[in-house]
């Protein structure tokens, strides 16, 4: 049995990277509204995320107001599109339902 | 079941939130609804007036001109109203293939399809070529109903089949007709759009920049 990517495999940080895997970027707001996690759960998954090299984060103001910008590195990218094949193959290529369900 | 556990029900859905939440606040069916709404009026007069050269000219400078304003327009009202309520985002960049594609396929088609029409022999399908758009833009208006869960999408197909059977009954010509449907389109898009603000603003009623992190 494929071991899975246990950065990507934690049910928050696989709901940002899915999350980030169609766009260029997005902002923590926004991440904070998908995904309905609190402030400190999002940074400290997002710190994880950014150690293990997977996305990037950028600090900037927009006016006066901090602004956290996200993006998905190339690593994160192909390190999300593996997973994806290895959970496919796990569920028998019947793709993500009940992911949480097969563990 | 938390919010997680049922997010992870389909990972698919997640990967497309970005694309619904560009959707929500009804600004880009506003914005490009009256894209329509005026492409359709200003070619309806351009066709009503007298033949002149320089009017054609005109009419497709002005079509380029509002696309392009409208393009411009989107992203300050984005930048404005939606990002600070409800988080930015930003896709990933068309590189230059598919551009070019757009491109070449809308200029084929801007040149063939009249010239196929307008054929003496391909009269009835004149008649015909009008509603057809009609259905295609009802069954695309469902498409992202089905695909990103706008409801939307059934008052526009609903508008696209009632403008095409319209059509069909006064035997419309096939420009005439597309751009009624442009406009008939665009009104409803403008309705939509608007009604998706009105409840966009209302709920981030507070509109407070949000210090984030």
């Amino acid at each position: 049995m494929p071991e899975v990517d246990r950065v990507i495999h934690e049910p928050g940080r696989l709901m940002i990277v899915a999350l980030l895997s169609e766009i260029q970027e997005a902002d923590f707001t926004f991440l904070l509204r998908e995904t309905g996690l609190t402030k400190g759960n999002l940074s400290s998954h997002l710190f994880k995320l950014e150690a293990a090299s997977y996305v990037r984060i950028e600090k900037a103001y927009r006016g006066k107001v901090p602004w956290t910008l996200v993006r998905l590195t190339p690593e994160g990218r192909a390190a999300f599109k593996q997973y994806r094949k290895q959970v496919n193959l796990l569920l028998g290529g019947k793709g993500w339902r009940r992911l949480s369900g097969s563990e | 079941m938390s919010a997680i556990e049922d997010a992870m029900d389909d990972l698919g859905q997640i990967s497309k939130r970005p694309f619904t939440h560009w959707a929500q606040d009804g600004l880009p069916c506003l914005v490009f609804g009256l894209n329509f709404m005026l492409t359709g009026f200003v070619f309806l007069i351009e066709f009503a007036l007298p033949r002149n050269p320089f009017y054609p000219f005109a009419a497709i400078l002005f079509w380029c001109a509002i696309s392009l304003a409208s393009r411009w327009g989107l992203t300050k009202l984005k930048q404005r109203i939606v990002f600070p309520r409800s988080g930015y985002i930003a896709f990933q960049p068309s590189g230059w293939m598919r551009y070019t594609s757009v491109i070449a396929i809308g200029t084929v088609l801007a040149i063939v399809v009249p010239i196929v029409i307008y054929q003496p022999r391909f009269h009835g399908w004149t008649l015909i070529a009008g509603p057809a758009a009609a259905v295609f833009f009802a069954l695309a208006s469902l498409d992202s109903w089905f695909r990103y869960g706008f409801p939307d999408g059934i008052l526009w197909a609903g508008v696209s089949l009632a403008v095409g059977v319209w059509m069909f009954h006064i035997h419309a010509g096939f420009i005439d007709g597309l751009l009624w449907l442009l406009i008939a389109l665009g009104g409803a898009w403008v309705f939509t759009g608007g009604l998706r603000l009105y409840f966009f603003l209302r709920t981030d009623a507070s509109g407070k920049e949000r210090s984030n992190a």
